[in-house]
């Protein structure tokens, strides 16, 4: 088996954003369907001060599971994200050099930008970019954000969200996720499947026929209203914890398939709300305060 | 070389990857922007056409070359005339108030201004010269006016830019002949420098001169003329399928889509595994055009080879990785695929008619169980009318749907229909109801053929009565460019079917009993939105009417198209013939009516008569119930009212056999008598009962011709 192993990959994506000028923040706690979800992306994003930052997220989309029966399907995975904003004008060529970084050879192998306009309607985000094709495999999702939250990003957010298995399997070219080397240890190699597989039939288990749908109705509203109730007192952050955990019960729901089609539109639309009250409140907060990131890089460029 | 001479402008926009769909009609957009505005501020430039006036594109380039361009405006001179010298000059020869106003505005003092002897006396005149600028002064402007201008479907903005732009511009070249120009958009100055391939020649590109750009480019691994990069894709993938063996399927639509994706474009052959040959090979083809833009191989017979083509944007150093990538990514979509199939072969496709119910597109109209049974009931009706078998045709209707909730076609939506015919037949229903299952979605666009098959027809025909019937009812007919159903090809597809299929059916009929089956809760929804006040009943009828209006006119589009006049359409319309098949008859019969010498009398005569009845009508004067042969005095009515009896029992032989060609032909002979009746008879006279016969005798020659055409309408 060739290529780098899976925390190969991180730890080479790691170094080379680091050495871009990016905060390596660490995961999200709670569970959330993208690494736009973080923190780090979906409220930095907001406003006018600059960021730039580069995280691994672990990734939970509860209908996706196959109970690691097939190759390509995971309801946990991982994507490692990139924001920088605003986006500097070479962000593409970066993002070039840190395939390069991965050892992968434009030369060698057919990369390509597709377009493909990226929407989240529970974030009330968009955004216009490409999925990034190597010898046709999609790897890497690029965006530049023009709304999140309902709110104009001004100056704007290039992402750069890699899926990691994707990668990592191309990489060592393998044809089964769980085959993927994750890395290789003294005592041997350990796998992707060796870590996550019973993770997959267990979960996909609880996903699709445990879950208490009663239950996920009743968590939904809880959070619903307790971001409500935290974002009228101004506390934008806590606000937002609940909501990806409302989000999160209603990913369950739909994958229990509790919902219909118009409810299931009611439910993003709420969500959707909370999201875009969460970013106003952000947004007012940091103006409060000043905007201490436009501060900051106002003193150090005069 | 002089200053003054005119070369050739080249213009560069250098963006990020453009979206495929964007890059031919932006490249085209600013081509004829710029022309405008180059034309707009009076700058001459080789206009010909086939001069050299080109756009070029490619994924991260839009590009234009405009020959001769002039290097400044025209200087332009005019002259504008002012007060006369009486008004200009009071007595003691000092400026008015009037005159001082016209030098202000002109932008010049009173003693710059000149006299001149015009037909309304001497007058004060005010010459002006501009000095045409140069191109390099007005350039910045007219590109970021052009650029504005260009039809940028979802334009975005980038770092802290206040710009918007399809994607962001990296670089600009603007070259008038071998000269930069010091232009600049979005805050990108213009250089001589332009870029090669993003990989294989990514260093500037030094552009001598305009007329050197596509070389220049060509050398750095760039083909910027699209119409040379389709060229060389079709010559690539031949080579690489002649390798192979097999006929690539290479249609326009994928062609331009590569040439979209592509700066050098490189042909890669590749091979699948031969066992996912047992899945439907439209799945399998849609998947590779559909998400890959891979190039399918086709052997003699139309099968498909388990070998494919895909074009690289690169001549790779080791164009074996690149064809292991491709066949990789294509691997686990016909995995699904054919897990997809196999799955579905499980599972009769009746089967899937609960699960139906629970499929609501629009509430008011019930569940797609619901519609599928109301389907299935006008299928029944219709076959009864057309000689099909009304259980069959029922049968298929209630299975039409049904493929929907397959996995194949939740994966590859657009095999609604192929895949039902093919579970269909492999579950063993009939090949009759197999092909129907497909069929009832054709003609699936304008080109297209419509069902082979008569069952295939009534289905079809049932199908699209129903989704008309049910949406009109609701209020979702189209409005200007919206029509977010469908249903103006859906009521073309009606037409079509009904007129090429040659369907004897009563189109308000089957309209009014499609109606009939919408629920009155659909008709109370529709009537909220339009704050209507009629019964459910009422509003049937009059969505009957309005329907077969929309028809009507779908149709008369369509006749368009085949150059047939709307004369002769609008004259058969008028009579509301009883089916669409039999107005087709009749519009064929009037249109070569029309070629005929007699055919513009006659149309006149027919006119003049309605004329003549409306207008007596509306004045109280009718015609007498019959033709009184006792009253006819005049010669010339006589030998009218014998004519006539003989053309319309010869034409009403005619018209019963559906031979509306000779029923034309006998009313063509009552050309004559009818020019002396005019000619020698007084239609209004003084007596009454004359003047009754004489409209009675009018009014038979109308009701003869309606029985086949208004030709008034001609």
């Amino acid at each position: 088996m060739s290529g780098p192993s899976f925390q190969d990959v991180i730890q080479t994506l790691n170094r080379y954003w680091a050495e871009q000028g990016c905060v390596l923040v660490q995961p999200f706690d709670t569970e959330v369907g993208a690494g736009t979800f973080h923190p780090a992306t979906f409220l930095r994003a907001l406003g006018p001060e600059p960021w730039a930052a580069a995280y691994v997220q672990p990734c939970r989309r509860p209908a996706d599971g196959r109970y690691g029966e097939n190759p390509n399907r995971l309801q946990h995975y991982y994507q490692y994200q990139v924001v920088m904003k605003p986006n500097p004008e070479d962000i593409l060529d970066r993002y070039i050099g840190s395939l390069k970084a991965l050892g992968i050879d434009p030369l060698v192998h057919d990369l390509r930008l597709v377009e493909d306009n990226w929407e989240s309607p529970t974030l009330g985000a968009w955004g216009l970019g490409w999925e990034i094709w190597l010898d046709g495999m999609e790897v890497t999702q690029f965006t530049y954000f023009q709304q999140a939250g309902g709110l104009e990003c001004r100056p704007v957010t290039g992402e750069i969200t890699y899926g990691l298995e994707r990668l990592a399997m191309y990489l060592q070219d393998v044809d089964n996720v769980f085959d993927l080397v994750w890395t290789r240890a003294p005592d041997g190699t350990v796998t992707y499947g060796e870590v996550f597989l019973q993770n997959e039939v267990e979960q996909s288990a609880y996903n699709f026929e445990h879950a208490d749908v009663a239950e996920m109705r009743h968590r939904f509203e809880a959070c619903e209203a307790e971001a409500q109730k935290l974002i009228a007192l101004g506390l934008p952050l806590p606000a937002y914890d609940q909501v990806c955990k409302a989000s999160h019960s209603f990913n369950l729901l739909d994958a229990r398939r509790a919902i219909s089609v118009s409810e299931r539109q009611r439910m993003i639309l709420r969500v959707r709300a909370l999201a875009r009250g969460v970013a106003e409140v952000y947004v007012a907060r940091r103006e409060q305060m000043g905007f201490p990131g436009l501060r900051k890089t106002g003193a150090s460029h005069v | 070389m002089s200053d003054a001479a005119a070369r050739t402008l080249l213009i560069e926009l250098g963006t990020e990857e453009l979206p495929v769909g964007a890059v031919d009609h932006l490249a085209e957009a600013l081509l004829q922007g710029l022309r405008k505005a180059l034309s707009a501020h009076d700058i001459p430039f080789d206009d010909d056409g086939a001069a050299k006036v080109r756009a070029f594109c490619t994924p991260r380039r839009l590009a234009v070359r405009i020959p001769n361009v002039a290097p400044r405006q025209r200087d332009r001179s005019s002259k504008v005339y002012g007060p006369s010298v009486a008004v200009g000059l009071d007595p003691e020869g000092k400026p008015t108030p009037a005159l001082l106003g016209f030098a202000a505005r002109n932008g010049v003092n009173v003693a710059s201004l000149l006299r001149e002897l015009t037909d309304k006396g001497e007058r004060f005149v005010c010459a002006i010269e501009r000095a045409g600028q140069p191109l390099a002064t007005l350039l910045s402007n007219i590109l970021a006016t052009v650029v504005k201008g260009l039809p940028v479907a979802k334009p975005m903005r980038w770092s802290s830019h206040d710009y918007s732009f399809v994607r962001p511009l990296q670089w600009l070249v603007v070259l008038h002949g071998d000269q930069e120009i010091d232009a600049e958009l979005f805050g990108i100055r213009a250089t001589r420098h332009s870029r090669g391939h993003r990989f294989m020649d990514d260093r500037p590109v030094r552009i001598a001169d305009a007329d050197a750009y596509v070389e220049a480019l060509r050398a750095a691994k760039v083909i910027v003329d699209p119409a040379e990069r389709r060229h060389r894709i079709h010559g690539e993938v031949a080579r690489a399928a002649a390798r192979i063996g097999g006929h690539p399927l290479l249609g326009p639509e994928l062609l331009d889509l590569i040439a979209n994706l592509t700066e050098w474009p490189v042909a890669v052959a590749c091979t699948f595994d031969a066992s996912f040959l047992t899945v439907p090979q439209e799945a399998l083809i849609g998947s590779m055009v559909g998400n890959q833009k891979f190039v399918p191989l086709l052997g003699d017979a139309g099968q498909l080879l388990p070998r494919f083509i895909g074009v690289a944007n690169i001549e790779s150093m080791d164009e074996t990785k690149v064809g292991h990538g491709y066949e990789r990514v294509i691997r686990p979509r016909f995995a699904d695929a054919k897990f997809f199939f196999e799955e579905d072969l499980k599972t009769p496709l009746a089967t899937h008619q609960q699960g139906l119910s629970a499929v609501v597109d629009q509430p008011a109209l019930g569940s797609l169980w619901d519609k599928t049974l109301r389907v299935a009931q006008l299928a029944r009706l219709i076959a009864g009318r057309v000689g099909a078998d009304a259980a069959e045709a029922a049968h298929a209707a209630s299975l039409a749907k049904c493929d929907l909730l397959t996995r194949m076609v939740g994966e590859f939506p657009e095999l609604q229909g192929v895949m039902g015919r093919t579970y269909a037949a492999a579950q063993g229903e009939s090949p009759a109801i197999a092909r129907a299952l497909d069929e009832v979605y054709m003609p699936r666009n304008a080109g297209d053929d419509i069902a082979s098959s008569l069952l295939g027809r009534v289905v079809a025909v049932a199908e699209r009565a129903d989704t008309l019937a049910g949406l009109f009812a609701i209020g979702g007919r189209p409005s200007g460019a919206k029509d977010p159903y469908g249903l103006r090809r859906a009521a073309l597809g009606l037409a079509r079917t009904l007129i090429e299929g040659d369907m004897e059916l009563d189109t308000h009929a089957l309209l009014r009993e499609a109606l009939e089956a919408i629920p009155d809760r659909a008709l109370a929804a529709g009537r909220e939105s339009s704050s209507s006040a009629h019964s459910a009943d009422t509003d049937r009828v009059l969505l009957a009417d309005e329907i077969e209006r929309f028809i009507g006119e779908r149709l008369r589009g369509y006749y368009a198209e085949r150059g047939i006049a709307q004369g002769a359409f609008d004259a058969v319309l008028a009579i509301r013939p009883a089916s669409l098949a039999d107005l087709d008859r009749r519009l064929r019969a009037t249109v070569a009516f029309t070629q005929r010498p007699e055919c513009a009398t006659l149309a006149a005569a027919n006119k003049r008569v309605a004329n003549i009845l409306r207008r007596q009508a509306e004045a109280g004067d009718m015609p007498a119930a019959e033709i009184n042969p006792a009253l006819l005095e005049a010669p010339a009515e006589r030998e009218l009212a014998q004519a006539l009896g003989a053309a319309q029992h010869s034409s009403l032989q005619s018209i019963a056999a559906r031979d509306y060609a000779s029923g034309l032909s006998a009313l063509a002979n009552l050309d004559g008598p009818i020019a002396r009746f005019f000619d020698e008879v007084m239609v209004i006279t003084d007596d009454l009962a004359m003047r009754a016969n004489r409209l009675a005798l009018l009014a038979a020659i109308q009701h003869a011709f309606n029985g086949i055409a208004d030709l008034a309408r001609l």
